[in-house]
């Protein structure tokens, strides 16, 4: 288990240095120069533009970019965006944001997710079954802006219970709505995972043979039943967790969620290398640490997988 | 996006349409030296006792007297603070900083903290400053400070986006060689005559000077600002009518309270707070709900903005143009005919109605009438007329071949309905035009390398706003040979139209120059290079907790907002 | 789904477990003589859901395969006369489902819009599911560095933002088509069809019956393919019916990102993202194009899970 864990580590650093390698060489692939397009229609002067790209050292091959980059992170120092604010200090100031976003929807899923399915296998087939197949599937298939917005609309805009957007009010009130809408796809996932994995559980030999040692249904559902059923959701939501932080660009957008995921499609899109690999980089490393802890899980949740 | 939407920027930013104004770089060559001096010495209308500043200002409804109240105003994530280095936060610096000249809601310059500003022969001019005003920290504002301003944002090095305003000084050129470093750090036609005056020297006669005074890089900056540029542009001392509550917080707000050692227009108001939006969108969202008291209003929302906001929503036409660009360098573009005939098969009172819900002009020219002079409505004529039958004449005679036509612009950030429906008319009212291929680029960067490196292949969007109301800004910097922003224009170039741009420039009176710039325009428009399609506003909208919202060239007008008890 | 702007994360999950519906899905059945592919479609005859099901996905087909037996019902069948004029109008005669934006109508643009829909639905699913099966079960059957080295790609297409690799590669391709879309939404849909495969071949390997015919000698890609395959797919099979419609809904992410289909070409995404900015004022912009995608979404799930009940020999 130790060498196992060691090896995942050094393989994580692997990936680490490919993958802001990856990152480095597409944000520097794409097409045109970011600091001349800084003002949009208006042009800079060319000794402005030619001091910036000197200051954040674009004339530099792509590789000796990419090395100064690594040089300044393994001393701390990320890099600043075009207008000289240091990339730590957004990402300082953002990860928290999204961080409690993400972790309220991730316990909203869990929860929801999990009580859903139960009750959805062990109704099966009659109507808590049915009307949570029907949100499942609605879920599913109603892209997720449009969710938000209709959520905006209604629960914010009109009925006011919830701050249209914004996070001036906190935790809770200004995240439920967003966690909600975040949470919503993975939910359904759960619960569709949940309620399949007990139904089969339900039907396998050890149930049969703990129900026929004369043990309670209740009993065997709680300990044997899900336990067993959990592993499917739990590497879901491992997973999920990495998704969620880093798949909230949508929903931060349209609620005003000053997160990491706005910084990243504001920064994509004016081509903000430091912020692009600072926040890609940083979500890559928290979703392999999350798929990490989920195969080492595995292994202690199902007897049967084993890392020898 | 949303996804938008998503907002995410155009520009700097997001997907909505951003403020349209751009600024511009003066850059003209001058022939003549006009004489009439004082022409332009515009008497300010600042009284120092607060209250109703500027004509514009309503009457009545108590607003002579402070009211108190703190609103606050949407605003999207500032690239700086300090005005010589920001490209998009006009509202948060002109409450921050005062400038030399303002315009208000009209097409003049007034006098703000300049007290005269003269030149004999447009070229040497000398600028009083008001006696007594003070930077936040309560020292005086001095000569000294403009001077030391506009050094630091010549000095190519320093990388301030302002840079390129003050390239007509003397000296400019020496701040930024073509390569290397300047061996110099002072304009050598900047010159401190005493406190409360100084003499600019300019490279070429310019009528337009005191016009100009308004880019933020002509803003006065105090000796603080030198020693960390960076760290003051967190909280920046200024000599405007609010100053800093603390620092800037970043993605969140920037709090600001009255200043009251102020000696222009005190503000009705106690304070402002520029609420920060990742996109307008949401901002607009808020509005609506009564969180922010005055936001832009993103053309997304133009259908429905009457609805939620009534007389609330307040529109004013900017010296803003919206066209479609050829690539001129491409020979299939060459004859006029062809782009005549596309501009007539463009109904824009359609798209108008249809996409910014009336709330835009059809463009007949390059200049709307808020301009100085009055603008030059009308002079593209029959060609800026929606006319099918003209355009598939035009089309046939132009020896057009292609059955397809592109159309490139940058997509996500708020232009894709406007050009999906050029593009739809054009396809659909051109018979012999089977196809409109859209080449939406992903963001500006793209864009603008298309244009700049000409391997745009098809017609293209353009657009220009200009940040002081005269027509010199975008003749000179689009539709010239010199101009920044030729790319816009298809590298569109005709000695004529510059000959008649630097007599403009160096007119001795307003009048004439507006003559010659008129001159200019009429000849743009003969040749055709693009086809004129609107006359943009700034639009605005504010809650029920605000009254008197004055919008004009310099956005909104912090100073007369009241707060309603 | 879009904000993970993949199909994958959205049908997420790594699992070994499957949803079953239907009123034979548990039924106790007694063993006969017969074959499981005959089973199964006893099975599937008496199950109404499949009927409906697959009635809808069959009719969804022939909507992308030839939409102009359907969008001339009303007279107005071309999706590109537009009139700017009648702006978002409200549904009227001859136009059932109102005008867009543009003033196009958008009944025939949304039957028109299934082609390129469910093309990219159905091509992005069958790549992705065909790299997945593959690398799943190469790391989940070997093991070792095979899966050590699958499981890091894996990993690195997984981890790396979906926004940033869908820009830069669209953009340095500069053909935006229904082909190049798939290709991109493919490349970053299979990590999650891997990861479930090799997990659900991992517990399969495991399972006594494989143990005793390795025990008898059987090996390699025989095994793989006679007895792990078939006992490990079904998972992986629920969730490419599930990718489907949220490779549909991702597209329109790629159009937001203004590097997915352009018009001309004519996609749910395409309006729906369209939509958005006006469905305060014309909800019926979102209403119809959003009804036709849930459908084919819904169907294609409940088919490929009526399906997959009835050739699961566990369940029988």
């Amino acid at each position: 288990m130790g060498r196992y864990i060691v090896s995942r580590l050094a393989q994580l650093v692997i990936v680490f240095f490919g993958v802001t390698l990856l990152i480095y060489a597409a944000v520097w692939a794409l097409p045109g120069d970011p600091i001349r397009a800084l003002a949009g229609d208006r042009p800079l002067s060319e000794s402005v533009i030619n001091a910036l790209r000197d200051e954040h050292n674009l004339d530099d091959p792509l590789l000796v970019q990419y090395l100064k980059y690594m040089g300044g992170l393994l001393s701390g120092d990320f890099g600043t965006d075009f207008s000289g604010r240091p990339v730590w200090d957004q990402m300082a100031q953002r990860w928290p944001v999204t961080m409690r976003l993400a972790l309220t929807a991730w316990v909203i899923e869990a929860i929801v997710g999990i009580v859903l399915g139960l009750i959805a296998a062990l109704r099966r087939g009659r109507w808590p079954d049915h009307t949570i197949l029907l949100f499942s599937i609605a879920v599913i298939s109603i892209p997720i802006f449009v969710l938000a917005y209709t959520a905006q609309l209604v629960l914010g805009v009109n009925a006011g219970i919830f701050p249209v957007s914004g996070i001036s009010d906190g935790w809770p009130r200004s995240y439920i709505l967003p966690a909600l809408i975040l949470a919503a796809f993975g939910t359904a996932q759960v619960g569709r995972l949940v309620r399949a994995s007990v139904l089969e559980n339900l039907r396998a030999d050890y149930v049969r043979a703990a129900v026929a040692k004369g043990l309670s249904r209740r009993r065997v559902v709680s300990v044997h039943v899900l336990r067993n059923s959990l592993i499917a959701a739990v590497t879901f939501l491992g997973i999920e967790l990495g998704f969620l932080l880093g798949g909230t660009i949508v929903i931060e957008g349209v609620f005003n969620v000053p997160g990491v995921g706005q910084l990243l499609f504001r920064s994509l899109q004016t081509q903000e290398g430091a912020v692009v690999v600072g926040v890609a980089t940083a979500l890559v490393l928290i979703f392999l640490l999350a798929n990490l802890v989920v195969d080492l899980l595995y292994g202690v949740l199902d007897p049967r997988i084993r890392h020898d | 996006m949303s996804a938008s939407r998503f907002g995410f920027r155009r520009r700097r930013g997001n997907r909505g349409a951003s403020s349209p104004r751009l600024t511009s770089r003066p850059g003209s060559r001058v022939l003549l030296a006009g004489v009439v001096g004082a022409l332009l010495i515009v008497s300010g209308c600042g009284s120092d006792d607060g209250g109703d500043s500027g004509e514009s200002g309503s009457e009545g409804d108590g607003a002579a007297e402070n009211t108190g109240g703190t609103f606050s105003v949407g605003t999207d994530e500032p690239d700086h603070l300090t005005p010589h280095r920001m490209t998009g936060a006009f509202n948060e610096v002109d409450a921050l900083f005062s400038g030399l000249v303002e315009f208000g809601d009209g097409t003049e310059p007034k006098n703000l903290h300049a007290e005269s500003i003269e030149s004999d022969d447009n070229i040497v001019w000398t600028i009083t400053l008001k006696d007594g005003w003070t930077w936040h920290n309560g020292e005086p504002v001095v000569a000294e400070d403009y001077v030391d301003a506009w050094n630091a944002t010549a000095y190519g090095p320093n990388g301030w986006a302002n840079n390129a305003q003050l390239s007509n000084i003397e000296g400019y050129d020496e701040l930024n060689p073509q390569d290397g470093e300047p061996e110099q750090d002072t304009l050598s036609g900047l010159e401190v005559i005493d406190d409360r005056q100084f003499q600019v020297t300019l490279k070429s006669a310019d009528s337009q000077f005191p016009y100009k005074l308004k880019l933020p890089g002509f803003y006065a900056l105090p000796a603080v600002a030198f020693e960390d540029p960076d760290a003051f542009d967190e909280a920046p001392i200024g000599n405007g009518p609010f100053r800093m509550d603390g620092t800037w917080e970043h993605d969140v707000q920037i709090s600001m309270v009255r200043y009251e050692d102020y000696r222009g227009p005190q503000p009705n108001a106690d304070g402002v707070i520029f609420k920060i939006y990742s996109d307008q969108e949401t901002a607009y969202t808020d509005a609506v709900a009564g969180q922010v008291d005055i936001v832009s209003v993103p053309q997304t929302r133009f259908q429905q903005v009457e609805q939620d906001f009534g007389d609330r929503f307040i529109s004013f036409q900017a010296v803003r143009l919206d066209w479609v660009g050829f690539p001129l360098w491409d020979e299939r573009f060459q004859d006029k005919r062809l782009r005549q005939a596309i501009s007539m098969a463009i109904d824009r009172d359609e798209i108008n109605e249809a996409i910014f819900a009336g709330i835009y002009e059809p463009a007949t020219s390059l200049h709307g009438a808020n301009v100085g002079g009055g603008g030059t409505e009308g002079l593209c004529g029959e060609y800026c007329e929606f006319n099918p039958e003209r355009a598939n004449e035009l089309l046939a005679e132009s020896g057009w071949t292609d059955s397809t036509l592109e159309l490139w612009y940058p997509g996500g950030v708020g232009y894709d309905q406007t050009f999906e429906a050029i593009a739809n008319q054009v396809r659909q009212n051109l018979d012999a035009i089977d196809e409109v291929q859209l080449q939406t680029q992903p963001g500006f960067p793209a864009f603008i390398e298309a244009l700049e490196e000409h391997s745009a292949t098809g017609m293209f969007r353009g657009g220009w706003g200009s940040l002081y109301p005269t027509m010199q800004n975008q003749l000179t910097e689009v539709w010239s040979s010199m101009g920044s922003g030729r790319a816009g224009a298809g590298s569109y170039e005709n000695p004529d139209v510059d000959a008649l741009i630097q007599q403009a420039d160096a007119a001795s009176t307003l009048d004439e120059a507006n003559e010659l710039y008129k001159q200019a325009e009429a000849l743009i428009m003969d040749d055709f290079p693009g086809v004129p399609l609107f006359y943009a506003t700034y639009n605005f909208a504010h809650s029920e907790n605000v009254s008197n919202v004055i919008v004009g060239f310099d956005e909104i007008e912090l100073t007369d907002v009241v707060v309603n008890s | 789904m879009t904000e993970r702007f993949g199909p994958e994360p959205t049908d997420g999950g790594a699992g070994v477990t499957v949803a079953v519906y239907g009123p034979n899905a548990d039924q106790e059945v007694t063993v006969r003589a017969a074959t499981l592919r005959g089973d199964a479609w006893q099975d599937l005859r008496r199950n109404p859901l499949f009927w409906i099901s697959g009635f809808l996905v069959l009719l969804m087909i022939v909507l992308a395969a030839i939409p102009d037996l359907f969008a001339g019902w009303f007279g107005n069948g071309d999706p590109r006369v537009c009139d700017l004029g009648r702006s978002n109008e409200s549904p009227t005669a001859g136009h059932p489902f109102g005008f867009d934006k543009q003033g196009c109508d958008v009944y025939a643009n949304v039957i028109h819009g299934a082609r390129a829909s469910i093309s990219v639905g159905v091509l992005v699913t069958v790549l992705s599911l065909l790299i997945a099966v593959v690398l799943g079960a190469a790391a989940g059957y070997r093991g070792k560095w095979v899966d050590a080295l699958i499981s890091r790609v894996t990993d690195i297409f997984f981890g790396f933002p979906f926004i940033l690799g869908a820009l830069v590669i669209l953009v340095s391709m500069n053909v935006r088509n229904i082909w190049t879309v798939s290709l991109v939404l493919a490349l970053f849909g299979w990590p999650t069809m891997t990861r479930v495969m090799r997990s659900s071949v991992l517990s399969v390997k495991q399972m006594d019956y494989v143990v005793a015919a390795r025990g008898l000698g059987a090996d390699g890609w025989w095994l793989v393919r006679k007895h792990i395959l078939p006992n490990a797919i079904a998972p992986v099979m629920v969730m490419a019916t599930i990718a489907i419609g949220t490779a549909i809904v991702a597209e329109a992410v790629l159009t937001f990102l203004g590097v997915g289909l352009q018009a001309p070409a004519i996609s749910w995404g395409l309006q729906l993202s369209n939509a958005q900015n006006d469905f305060q004022i014309a909800s019926h912009l979102l209403i119809y194009p959003s009804i036709f995608l849930s459908v084919t979404v819904l169907s294609f799930i409940v088919l490929g899970d009526v399906i997959r009940d009835a050739f699961d020999p566990r369940l029988r």
